[in-house]
């Protein structure tokens, strides 16, 4: 049985796996960003990882997403109630604190983060 | 059923999306990112209301822009048509996914044709409105929605709010939106949108019933497709405002400008005579015709440069090269008698490029040929023609099988080194200049994608 027999009696797909497909369910509305620091390590995300973005999603509580907070790009964990925060996720160092989200600081969620890109060498 | 959706201040919402710093305070772009004899290709609300309009070039822009930033913050940045052509790309395909029909007419403005979309969901009233025949030429049927204001509460109306608040969450980008039954009204209710606060943004014209009182506050001039010269033989007869127009004899106003004024006329009585492809217009020659009064070579050189900047715009928007450019000068005879006339030349480009800096180059050399000294000149046509696509593709997350491929095939055709060479040209240029006034291409390299902490 030749390649084109076989190709044949499995269908015509032979496009090969599309990790597009997978990771980025909404083109338009999808944006990558790259990490810096260790402040979400417990979430997965490292220094120079590339994060997807989806920006069609509605944040809900527990999400990660960046934000953007007084004039600069951030990623942490959304907590919505009782109050607003942002949450870092890095057991280790308790440097990392919550930063509360008063009224008056500039706050916006420019997307959720659906997938972390993560090159293990 | 039609709808303009058209998006303000374009390129400086898309410098902010990435650089939240920019937001709020005065922003200028400018081709080389400096200021002085460049013109300014946009500017923020605040830059304006400090005075800094596009109209302002050379040393008045130099002497008011030194003495305004001595108390306020206003950044110059060069053009980032990578990071706009991108943003224009997804702002036409998020609009593909929410709409039938879409036509781009520019990179921030897109009509749709709203045939066959499905209001139920945005049907607020229980009224069911009939799904409208706008691309048939006849009395488009009456809306029995409920109106308040202009077309509040009308499904078209909310359906329009739900794309804008779309777009927003979406791209980041706001949008005024208008609706009606014709594309030309449509771009008329957007124009309103915007002028005019009260309305957040959305006007819906589409129960027909609110025309008159819109109508009436809009000069012909202001209409799109109407020039001055349009305009004052109209006022001729009587036609001051766009209603008058629309109620105006349609073969007076043929027999009095042209068939073209005559179909706007049409299409403001609430007819639609135009498709969304006429009304986006696809042009395969860009051209740019200004009326000067000249006389300095200097003055002229300042007028053709803002030309080349707005055509290469239009380029950039058609996602388009340019292999040739042609520059006429119209010169005021001395006997007034005589025909004003023309004299031009054209050239073609070393190879297709949508560089600034080549095609304004080509363009100044042009101006330099056929210019004579001690003429008046009455006006200025730059043409961009011979146009061609460049496919500047968005990075993917990981580039396909048949992409790469397709990349590695091209790769002997003279189309891709060009584009190769180009690059390099783009890349030594930015090396020479301060690389700090550049936005970095957000969308389109990974080296230059966001950093977050």
């Amino acid at each position: 049985m030749n390649m084109m027999a076989l190709r044949q009696d499995f269908g015509e797909s032979d496009e090969a796996l599309d990790l597009n497909e997978l990771c980025i369910q909404h083109p338009t509305a999808t944006y990558f960003v790259r990490a810096s620091g260790d402040s979400m390590i417990d979430a997965g995300i490292h220094c120079d990882d590339v994060l997807v973005v989806d920006r069609s999603i509605v944040a809900r509580d527990g999400d990660i997403v960046v934000a953007n907070l007084d004039h600069s790009f951030t990623v942490k964990k959304l907590q919505l109630s009782p109050q607003l925060r942002l949450l870092p996720m890095n057991k280790q160092d308790s440097d990392y604190t919550p930063t509360e989200i008063s009224e008056d600081s500039a706050f916006e969620v420019f997307g959720v983060v659906t997938y972390v890109v993560h090159a293990v060498r | 059923m039609f709808c303009v959706v058209y998006c303000p201040d374009f390129y400086i919402q898309c410098e902010r999306l990435f650089r939240p710093e920019l937001r709020g305070r005065g922003l200028l772009i400018t081709a080389s990112g400096d200021i002085g004899d460049d013109p300014i290709i946009a500017s923020s609300k605040e830059a304006r209301d400090l005075g800094l309009t596009p109209s302002l070039a050379g040393d008045p822009l130099v002497a008011l822009f030194s003495q305004i930033t001595s108390e306020h913050t206003v950044t110059v940045c060069r053009p980032n048509y990578e990071l706009y052509a991108d943003l224009s790309s997804r702002l036409i395909k998020s609009l593909e996914l929410l709409a039938p029909k879409v036509a781009a007419s520019a990179s921030n403005e897109a009509i749709l044709a709203l045939d066959g979309l499905k209001l139920g969901k945005y049907n607020l009233s229980e009224n069911k409105v009939p799904e409208s025949k706008a691309c048939e030429h006849k009395e488009p049927e009456p809306e029995s929605a409920k109106l308040n204001g202009l077309g509040s509460g009308s499904p078209y109306h909310q359906y329009a709010i739900h794309l804008k608040d779309t777009l927003k969450q979406w791209l980041g980008l706001s949008v005024f939106i208008g609706i009606a039954n014709t594309t030309t009204l449509a771009k008329l209710a957007c124009d309103v949108a915007q002028t005019h606060n009260q309305y957040n943004g959305v006007v819906d014209l589409s129960s027909g019933s609110e025309h008159p009182m819109i109508l009436k506050r809009i000069a012909v001039e202001d209409i799109a497709g109407i020039s001055k010269k349009v305009a004052n033989r109209l006022s001729q007869i009587n036609i001051h405002s766009a209603l008058d127009l629309s109620q105006a004899p349609k073969n007076q106003v043929r027999r009095h400008s042209s068939m073209i004024t005559e179909r706007i006329a049409i299409e403001l009585s609430g007819l639609p005579c135009k498709t969304p492809e006429q009304s986006a217009t696809g042009a395969s020659v860009i051209t740019m015709s200004k009326h000067v009064d000249a006389y300095s070579f200097k003055q002229m050189k300042r007028v053709l440069d803002a030309q080349v900047v707005s055509a290469i715009e239009q380029l950039n928007n058609l996602s388009n090269n340019c292999n040739a450019v042609t520059v006429a000068l119209t010169i005021t005879p001395l006997d007034e008698q005589k025909p004003a006339f023309e004299n031009s030349l054209s050239s073609e480009l070393t190879k297709p490029t949508d560089s600034i800096a080549a095609i304004r180059k080509l363009a100044v050399q042009l101006l330099e040929s056929v210019w004579r000294d001690g003429y008046q000149y009455q006006s200025v046509k730059l043409n961009l023609a011979e146009l061609s696509t460049n496919d500047g593709d968005q990075i993917g997350l990981f580039p396909t099988v048949t992409k790469y491929a397709a990349v590695t095939s091209n790769r002997d055709s003279p189309k891709s080194i060009s584009i190769e060479t180009h690059l390099s040209i783009d890349a030594a240029n930015l090396s020479r200049q301060n690389r700090s006034l550049l936005s970095r291409s957000f969308t389109t390299r990974w080296g230059d994608i966001a950093r977050v902490s």
